[in-house]
């Protein structure tokens, strides 16, 4: 049987093949690891805004402010992470729109009041980042068709190497985060080429489909020589924070 | 039929590659504990995130800022259409409304078994 130890240690992908090889089993694991997870005063809060949410309006509309007080700026600094590429102003507007949608739930009697609160709070703001980032795009692939290609596209080359060794030595993650501060700084045209890397791999997108997808997304024009003197800095900076990390 | 790509491209799509898996976010549900981290007491945002956030104001039902994104305006459209709507509760069936009363319930009790524990 998984062991918790086993189960903390996977990757996301892993733990869904796990989870479709050992199906109960997993699904036991997962129920088990919710219920620890939530700190006890959390767990109260959760609890008793799941309770507003079920009462009248007005209990209801508590319910949500009580989750917004304690969730804002949580929510705000996942997204901030995640999506570096985005202006403040669209994550802070994706926050308030993820208390408003479940208070919308609550009103529709949508919502599954059966599960803690938190996640969904966190998935749905998540999901409007996500929209907001690919705005009218019609050309997004799937997630699994990008976890699968970035194995091949890394094999036999030096930054794969160079990767493997980072996650070796425990520091791909400080790679990323570094990046995504990087990301976060920048302005106009190189952040929209970084929002559209985001979604796709090289060879899927030609660097004038790149400018048409900012086009579509952000209404903004970029020449297809900006768009690769903006890959290019953005694959310099990613090789030397990787370089640098591996010193 | 295409080249196969020099060593110098190889190395250009790895590292895009890279650029892409580490931007990119998958759509799926949001664990518990892929948040924990985010649940601690504490949590540093950046001025300008802690700009956008006093921007927005400190109520989920209060008006966005007139600049806040499309995003927005559909919740706030939802919102509007949730407020308006008339006699809410009495949309649901007596036995939907029967079901929600015995889950409120449930709950309270649990939180009340909880209270007492601690």
């Amino acid at each position: 049987m998984l062991g918790h130890w086993y189960w903390y240690r996977l990757e996301q992908t892993e733990r869904e093949e796990a989870f479709t090889r050992d199906g109960a089993v997993a699904l036991w694991l997962n129920a088990d690891m919710i219920t620890n997870t939530l700190s006890p005063a959390d767990e109260d809060l959760d609890l008793q805004a799941r309770i507003g949410l079920l009462g009248d309006r007005q209990e209801k509309q508590d319910a949500v402010r009580t989750l917004f007080a304690r969730f804002q700026a949580p929510v705000m600094k996942f997204l901030a992470d995640l999506f570096s590429d985005l202006d403040p102003d669209d994550r802070a507007s994706c926050v308030h729109d993820a208390f408003q949608t479940i208070y919308q739930m609550a009103e529709d009697s949508t919502l599954d009041t059966e599960k803690p609160l938190a996640p969904l709070v966190f998935t749905i703001a998540k999901r409007r980042a996500i929209d907001i980032r690919r705005k009218n795009s019609r050309r997004i692939k799937t997630d699994g068709n990008i976890a699968g290609e970035i194995g091949d596209l890394l094999r036999d080359t030096e930054t794969g190497r160079d990767w493997h060794h980072a996650r070796v030595l425990d520091k791909a993650e400080e790679v990323q985060e570094e990046f995504r501060k990087f990301v976060a700084s920048l302005k106009g045209q190189q952040r929209r080429v970084a929002s559209i890397m985001a979604d796709f791999l090289p060879d899927t997108l030609s660097d004038q489909e790149i400018a048409q997808e900012i086009q579509t997304r952000s209404g903004q024009h970029m020449t297809t020589m900006e768009v690769k003197g903006a890959k290019n800095a953005l694959m310099k900076k990613f090789r030397e924070i990787l370089k640098l990390k591996l010193r | 039929m295409d080249n196969p790509p020099n060593p110098q491209q190889k190395e250009d799509k790895a590292l895009l590659a890279l650029i892409t898996a580490t931007l990119h976010v998958r759509e799926d549900e949001v664990g518990l504990e892929e948040i924990k981290r985010y649940l601690e007491p504490n949590i540093d945002l950046t001025p300008e995130d802690e700009a956008a956030i006093n921007r927005f104001g400190s109520d989920p039902f209060a008006s966005a800022p007139p600049n806040a994104a499309e995003v927005t305006a559909r919740a706030q459209e939802n919102r509007v259409m949730a407020l308006n709507r008339k006699n809410t509760d009495s949309r649901f069936s007596a036995k939907t409304t029967e079901e929600l009363d015995r889950r409120r319930k449930e709950l309270l009790e649990k939180l009340r078994k909880r209270q007492k524990s601690t």
